[in-house]
């Protein structure tokens, strides 16, 4: 009889439960990662009568999350390739609309430095359009130092935004690991039966969260927590405790954050080991993206400036005086050099650019890349290496020392495959005067392209001192230059103020083919940088555009298996709200039955 | 397939989402008429609209410099013009002056009548440009083309010796103008009184001309002159400069040395050499004196059997001023009055040779001006054509992708309403 209750009662008991379950359900129906819960009903052990197995109502055995861990972990891969992805094309695009943005772009500036020059050819006596040149020249470079200075914002802002990223993976890591021992707990406590379905939920989050910031690997405990690793094994979380990450500072380039993990052994860089995540976005988009434009417009910078100042420095001015240098590197060095502190020696390395006028390649040479000089001393002429800091290819000189200064030269031995036959355009010397010293594996820095936009300022406010002449004396009958003894054109040594040879010359420079091996003009030079921050963006946004599709199927297959379906839940409602009833009911049955027996008796 | 209620609405929010953003960019290309907004959109398109820029920009360039060319090509020709006009005048008194019933005061008139032709040519050789420039200087036109020297009063050329040219187009050059030099001063003469290249000044022509309607006969002094333009001097701080002047071979020869002398100028050397014969007692038969920009060699007598030779002996004096070693000029006899008409006759008819050479280059100039300015233009034309297929909106086109696109938009936002209606939970 007692049992009729009873059975009734579990019944009541479980659709109760149920119900409250679906409420979950339906109240978390928004929730971020949230799992709908079941309950898992079972039957009663049955009791053994005489007339066999009798069962006993039904009761909750636990209460389940839908949950898939393989959809979880492609949930995560997707979301650190899209964060990635993601990051990377937001960033390029910054860029992109920097090259774009007609007020900064450098296309229309240098229009109107080539067509003022163009102007002192047709009217070299003219002050005014003198002027017009000087000031054009003043904005060509002021553009330039603004779109470096653009440059340099990203820079410092993807820099502390690296900083935020690795202090929110620091967090995160360490609410993972205090998790981790709630967990644990929780999970203790029922022997592993019956799961703490929200702080699984929630620790599925931080894990997401995590996992949008940098690809992790995460390997779950038997006791419920889980151990989060980096890279190739470098632990991030294991059980209830974190590791911290750090941002380095490069030897060479402070402005240059690398990725530490601190050990007790110190700091490690695990940069190398960084995959997905919008770090690795943020880091690749200095990489592939900011670094090569900033080194390419400075390549562009550089050059024009050596053509330039070669060809301004060979022409003579209003005063008929040699030509002065047109445009200058602001700073104590020309090409910024810098030294690794861990050096041994004391020597000081000088770098400058080459002189057109001595190499007629020096401006071709020139390459978008820093340069890393090391001291080798290996003998048979290799004295130094210098690495090419883009694609790491090295090629060897040789030093040749006079009264303690070192000038390099290109090696007579060089390593197989190498792309080039020459310096970089630029010419380095080391100081080793006054007892200076050098050691084998002393290392410097020289960056040639990298400041040069930067840098650049004009070296004449005088628009006389504009070398529009080239003061070579020409026979006026026959047209032909007069020749001195040795075949030398002879130079009037005097002001010709309407000779404009010269600034047709550098006008001319337009046309001329001087970057990259004699391949770019200036301008081509500079929309070549234009399309290649293009492409990079255009591929950047394509593959945003994938991943996030990409991540949307693996968010679908998630929703599908763990969202709540309102109309799912209201016919779950309506499911054990009958149950419930037809429970109820049979404990009413049950009192009638009782009620009779005890009528029966009366 | 379950679909959970908070990805359903996601979805639609999504899709309106995409949906607008196609809108707003559509609507940006409207409003700006141009294709392409960032590189990225077409990074190919981008880097062809930078160099067709380019491409316009220099050409436009070229326009204006073709225009300026032809500005100063055009008063060039009027110039020239105006130099033809003053010497056929000129012709017409020489061959009023030939006659013989005129007597001296009637010649005397047409004398002053020339003297009048020749100052106003002087003055048409150095006619000006806008900008104050000298047009037949060169490439020193600050200064007069042809100023008159005190000494000598003949007209000598002191512009600069080059021409200047400007760019018209990447590869063509023209030159905006001629050297008077060679215009008015460096024109072929057989006449007596031509200089040992064979030339005569149209200057001294008419001088020439003047002179002998002033009854003045006289023979002529051997001349050499160097052809170097040493305005700004010479410097042999560290040179050994030697040579010898010899006037009548085998009578006088005088050593010259500037060696470790510095000259500012052309006239600095004249007077260092002249102080040097003065010294050597030698400025009676030999002197020197500038021409212009040059330096010249006079034999101080005249006449034929008076001569004025150069000798190199050490040093690099002759090449440097444009003489060569060994260089002699016999003077000029006296000649009648006639003969010295007749000369005059025929070397105008040279001058007007020589302004005629120069006109027909100006025009031959003009019109490769004029050829290349519509080449020019057809390749404006064309390139802007292609720029502006490049980078302008096809209006037609993106219009009617903005109406589709807003239909898009609509039927999205209905569908999400419509959806979000069907509920179970209204039927409980």
């Amino acid at each position: 009889m007692s049992g009729l209750l009873a059975t009734s009662l579990s019944g009541l008991t479980a659709a109760q439960r149920s119900l409250e379950t679906v409420q979950h359900n339906i109240s978390n129906v928004n929730t971020e990662g949230y799992s709908r819960q079941r309950v898992q009903q079972g039957t009663m052990p049955a009791r053994y009568t005489g007339d066999g197995y009798i069962g006993q109502g039904v009761h909750v055995n636990t209460i389940t999350r839908s949950y898939d861990q393989f959809i979880t972990k492609q949930l995560n891969s997707s979301l650190s390739a899209f964060g990635d992805a993601d990051r990377y094309h937001q960033l390029a695009t910054r860029v992109d609309n920097i090259m774009a943005d007609p007020s900064t772009g450098m296309a229309p500036s240098m229009n109107r430095f080539f067509d003022a020059l163009n102007a002192v050819a047709d009217d070299p006596t003219s002050i005014p359009s003198r002027q017009v040149l000087l000031s054009e020249t003043e904005s060509l470079a002021q553009n330039f130092n603004m779109m470096d200075s653009r440059f340099e914002e990203i820079r410092a802002q993807n820099n502390s935004d690296i900083g935020t990223m690795v202090n929110d993976i620091n967090s995160l890591a360490k609410s993972i690991a205090e998790l981790n021992v709630e967990l644990t707990s929780a999970i203790g406590k029922t022997q592993g039966l019956r799961p703490p379905n929200d702080l699984l939920d929630k620790q599925d989050a931080l894990l997401s969260k995590l996992a949008e910031i940098v690809n992790v690997s995460v390997v779950p405990q038997k006791d419920g927590s889980s151990s989060v690793f980096i890279g190739n094994g470098q632990a991030l979380v294991l059980g209830g405790s974190s590791a911290e990450f750090t941002t380095i500072q490069d030897e060479f380039d402070p402005k240059r954050l690398e990725i530490g993990l601190k050990t007790s052994s110190g700091i490690t860089n695990v940069t190398s080991q960084i995959s997905g995540g919008s770090l690795t976005g943020s880091l690749r988009f200095r990489d592939e993206v900011l670094e090569p434009a900033q080194q390419k417009l400075g390549q562009v910078v550089a050059g024009l400036a050596m053509e330039f100042n070669a060809l301004h420095n060979k022409g003579f001015d209003l005063s008929g005086t040699a030509g002065l240098d047109m445009f200058k590197f602001s700073g104590a060095e020309e090409v910024p050099v810098i030294k690794n502190p861990l050096n041994a020696g004391n020597a000081v390395v000088t770098v400058n650019y080459q002189d057109v006028n001595d190499n007629p390649s020096a401006a071709g040479n020139l390459d978008y890349s820093d340069f890393k000089l090391t001291y080798v001393n290996a003998g048979g002429g290799v004295d130094y290496t210098l690495t090419r800091v883009r694609d790491n290819q090295v090629i060897n000189l040789t030093a040749t020392t006079v009264a303690g200064i070192s000038t390099l030269s290109f090696a007579a031995t060089q390593p197989a495959n190498i792309d080039v036959s020459a310096l970089p355009g630029i010419d380095i010397e080391i100081d080793l005067t006054g007892g200076k010293t050098i050691s084998v594996g002393d290392e410097f820095l020289a960056r040639p392209t990298y400041s040069a936009a930067q840098k650049i300022g004009v070296n004449i406010d005088d628009p006389k001192k504009i070398a529009a002449a080239t003061n070579v004396e020409v026979d006026p009958v026959t047209k032909q230059p007069v020749l001195d003894g040795l075949g030398n054109p002879v130079i009037i040594n005097g002001p010709m103020p309407s000779d404009n040879r010269n600034a047709l010359q550098l006008a001319e420079l337009r046309n001329k083919n001087i970057l990259s091996g004699g391949s770019a003009s200036i301008g081509g030079g500079y929309s070549q940088i234009v399309s290649d921050v293009g492409a990079l963006t255009q591929a950047a946004e394509y593959s945003s555009s994938a991943q996030e599709a990409l991540l949307n199927q693996a968010k679908e297959s998630r929703e599908s298996l763990a969202g709540v379906n309102l109309d799912e839940e209201a016919a779950n409602l309506i499911k054990f709200q009958q149950a419930y009833q037809a429970s109820a009911q049979s404990i009413s049955i049950a009192r009638s039955v009782f009620d009779t027996l005890i009528g029966a008796i009366r | 397939m379950r679909i959970s209620t908070a990805w359903s609405q996601q979805l639609s929010v999504n899709g309106m989402n995409s949906q607008q953003a196609k809108l707003a960019k559509l609507q940006q290309q409207l409003s700006s008429g141009l294709k392409i907004s960032a590189p990225a959109e077409d990074p190919e398109a981008a880097a062809r609209i930078l160099d067709l820029d380019r491409s316009i920009a220099k050409t436009e360039q070229y326009q204006s410099n073709i225009a300026a060319t032809r500005g100063r090509l055009n008063l060039e020709e009027s110039a020239l013009e105006a130099a033809n006009n003053i010497i056929f005048k000129a012709k017409d008194l020489t061959i009023q002056a030939k006659n013989d019933t005129l007597n001296s005061s009637d010649r005397l008139a047409i004398k002053y009548e020339v003297d009048q032709l020749l100052e106003e040519l002087a003055g048409v050789a150095n006619t000006r440009n806008a900008n104050g420039e000298y047009i037949f200087s060169g490439d020193l036109a600050t200064v007069p083309a042809f100023a008159k020297n005190a000494a000598t009063g003949e007209y000598v050329y002191q512009g600069g010796p080059q021409q200047r040219v400007l760019q018209i187009s990447s590869t063509r050059q023209v030159a905006d103008g001629d050297l008077g030099f060679n215009v008015f001063e460096n024109i072929s003469s057989s006449s007596a009184a031509a200089d040992e290249n064979g030339k005569r000044s149209v200057f001294n022509t008419l001088k020439a001309l003047s002179d002998g309607l002033g009854a003045t006969l006289n023979a002529g002094t051997g001349e050499i002159t160097g052809d170097r333009f040493l305005r700004y001097g010479l410097d042999y701080s560290a040179a050994t400069v030697q040579f010898d002047l010899v006037a009548n071979p085998g009578s006088v020869t005088a050593p010259i040395d500037l060696s470790g002398q510095q000259f500012a100028g052309v006239e600095d050397v004249v007077t260092e050499i002249n102080a040097q014969l003065t010294a050597g007692g030698f400025n009676t038969d030999i002197q020197a004196r500038s021409n212009g920009n040059r330096i010249e060699f006079i034999s101080v007598a005249t006449g034929a059997a008076s001569s004025i030779q150069i000798n190199n002996t050490s040093g690099t004096f002759l090449a440097d001023a444009g003489f060569t070693d060994g260089q002699i000029k016999t003077g000029a006899g006296a000649q009648t009055f006639q003969a010295q008409l007749g000369d005059v006759l025929s070397d105008l008819d040279a001058a007007l040779g020589s302004f005629l050479d120069a006109r027909s280059s100006v025009g031959a100039r003009l019109n490769a001006l004029d050829n290349q300015e519509s080449q020019n233009e057809k390749y404006v034309i064309d390139t802007k054509a292609t720029l502006s297929e490049t980078q302008d909106l096809d209006y037609a086109d993106a219009l009617s992708r903005y109406q589709l696109q807003t239909t898009a938009l609509q039927a999205a936002q209905q569908t999400f309403t419509r959806i979000k209606e069907l509920s179970l939970f209204k039927y409980l």
